[in-house]
């Protein structure tokens, strides 16, 4: 491991820092435009400028509509995306030169249902990624089965993950990623979460925030990046808010400082969509 | 750690396929039924004595079996990777595969263990039938030089299969490298008749194909019972064709994986 990048984080507390990242996609070709100018692409822009800072053990929360840049923008932390303009570093690593460094440091909880094998039980799929972050037995199965303590799964360890309902399956994602073997439980390490309640029932959403605030957060001052669509969870889980849209950051916010809790936080959001509506036009 | 890993990747692989049972014992007999349709094709042909065959031994049946067998463990071999990419886009799990701490390289070789083991094995039985059910002679074989013709051909078709697997993840779809190398193998490679027999701009294009020295060594080790020494020459080419194209292949991986980063292609199907 690069010391002078662990080094530098712990002199500045910086854990994520972007510095304009701009993201484009290239849209796919049609069968006229291959024909006509198959060297000239058109571009998509996901993230603009974005620049950010996300210091060590903070919690932040991403809000933002539908085709705001937020995956995109949890994806680019995360390294699964190399931006194609300014740099992202988490722990002191950069993102494209460090990649392999960078993925010692997060733990990405995808908001795909599909990221499981789902004919494995959920300990087989523990054991499998545990082995790919380079965990062996008997540590390994040791491991998998305080996670799935932790997570309230350890009932439905010998189950296939096609049985589970989409609650357990955020559950098992959540304890996929924190088989970091380069971390103590205690230590702070960054974990990715893209809407974590999605699809869940109020009394499974209200159980899975518990365990990010509570075992996460509060217990193991891990330092989280939560994408969302709901303000009132926003406001449970995170210190800071940071408001997307069209890709860019339109706001920065920190609970502690909007009055009123969730109410307050969605008159803010309000606004500030209503702002860059008006820029647009 | 490598290995622990070959070995999560093989259970991962084992448990998957050994959940659809009927699929387990429907490619066995996928297997089985070409060897029987050579047997009588054998025993159709095998009587006019051609002298094409005469260096592999004069019949036709072991001829066939050892070119379909072989052949088909081959382009399994080009087609695994590729497959194995493209089911982890449509399952969803490569990019939570490739967001583990092992490089998307180690992903993609070990991936493709099961499918070299269990053709394998499949390989083995179709021998030992045709040996207990059809009284193929081994007797004049020579299964050193075999295995060292089926690992440098393993090598060579490897190397093919990852190139195929970075077409996959670029192209999605429609991968030239095994449809140049697995169609074209096929007929050109020489598994069903003598690359003798075709005219001689095709045994000019034959030369090509790595599936053509494959065939050739295996053949003799198995139906002629040739020694490793005797085999050097095919056996360097395989050679050769391993150590270019499996760094080359490995590097190309890591570079469409790379792209599929920059543009966001990396979960596109």
């Amino acid at each position: 491991m690069n010391n002078s990048a662990d080094s530098s984080t712990a002199a500045t507390g910086t854990m994520i820092a972007l510095e304009s990242v701009t993201m484009r996609y290239p849209l796919p070709m049609r069968y006229r435009q291959l024909l006509l100018a198959p060297l000239r692409r058109r571009y998509v822009t996901a993230l603009r400028g974005v620049n950010l800072e996300v210091r060590a053990g903070e919690c932040v929360g991403i809000l933002g509509p539908n085709g705001a840049g937020k995956t995109t923008l949890l994806k680019v932390i995360g390294g699964l995306l190399y931006p194609s303009e300014g740099s992202v570093a988490v722990g002191g690593y950069d993102t494209c030169r460090d990649n392999p460094a960078v993925r010692r440091q997060v733990g990405f909880v995808l908001n795909e249902e599909r990221s499981f094998y789902w004919r494995m039980t959920g300990m087989q799929n523990l054991e499998f990624f545990g082995a790919l972050d380079n965990l062996a037995n008997p540590y390994l199965r040791r491991r998998a089965t305080e996670l799935l303590e932790l997570v309230g799964l350890n009932y439905a360890a010998g189950s296939r993950v096609s049985d589970y309902s989409c609650g357990m399956r955020q559950r098992l994602a959540i304890a996929c990623r924190r088989n970091n073997p380069t971390r103590a439980l205690a230590e702070p390490a960054v974990l990715i979460l893209d809407e974590p309640t999605k699809s869940l029932d109020p009394l499974g959403a209200a159980s899975l925030r518990s365990l990010i605030s509570r075992e996460l957060h509060a217990s193991f001052g891990k330092t989280l990046v939560i994408a969302t669509h709901h303000i009132a969870e926003a406001v449970e889980l995170c210190e800071k808010i940071v408001i997307l849209s069209g890709g860019r950051i339109v706001d920065c916010v920190y609970t502690r400082d909007i009055p009123g809790g969730a109410n307050g936080l969605a008159g803010h959001y309000r606004q500030a969509m209503e702002q860059t509506e008006e820029t647009r036009c | 750690m490598l290995m622990r890993k070959a070995l999560a990747f093989l259970k991962r692989d084992y448990l998957i396929e050994s959940s659809y049972k009927f699929a387990f014992v429907f490619e066995l007999l996928t297997t089985l039924f070409p060897l029987i349709s050579f047997y009588f094709i054998g025993q159709l042909v095998g009587s006019r004595n051609d002298s094409r065959l005469a260096k592999y031994g004069g019949a036709y049946f072991p001829f066939a079996l050892v070119g379909v067998a072989f052949s088909q463990y081959l382009l399994l071999a080009l087609g695994t990777f590729s497959r194995t990419i493209r089911r982890s886009q449509m399952a969803g799990c490569l990019e939570a595969t490739l967001s583990a701490q092992t490089s998307p390289q180690v992903v993609i070789i070990l991936s493709s263990l099961y499918c070299f083991v269990t053709k394998l094995l499949h390989i083995v039985l179709v021998f030992v039938l045709g040996w207990l059910a059809f009284g193929l002679d081994y007797r004049n074989a020579n299964f050193l030089s075999a295995a060292v013709v089926l690992v440098l051909t393993a090598g060579a078709f490897s190397g093919l299969g990852i190139l195929s697997a970075a077409a996959i993840v670029l192209l999605k779809k429609g991968d030239p490298i095994e449809w140049i190398f697995g169609a074209a193998s096929s007929l050109l490679g020489g598994a069903l008749f003598p690359v003798e027999i075709m005219p001689r701009w095709m045994q000019c294009l034959a030369v090509v194909f790595p599936i053509t020295y494959a065939l050739e060594a295996m053949r003799m080790a198995i139906l002629r019972g040739q020694t490793v020494w005797m085999l050097w020459k095919p056996l360097a080419v395989l050679a050769a064709t391993g150590a270019v194209l499996i760094p080359l292949g490995v590097w190309a991986f890591a570079a469409a994986v790379n792209k599929g980063r920059r543009d966001g292609s990396l979960m596109h199907y």
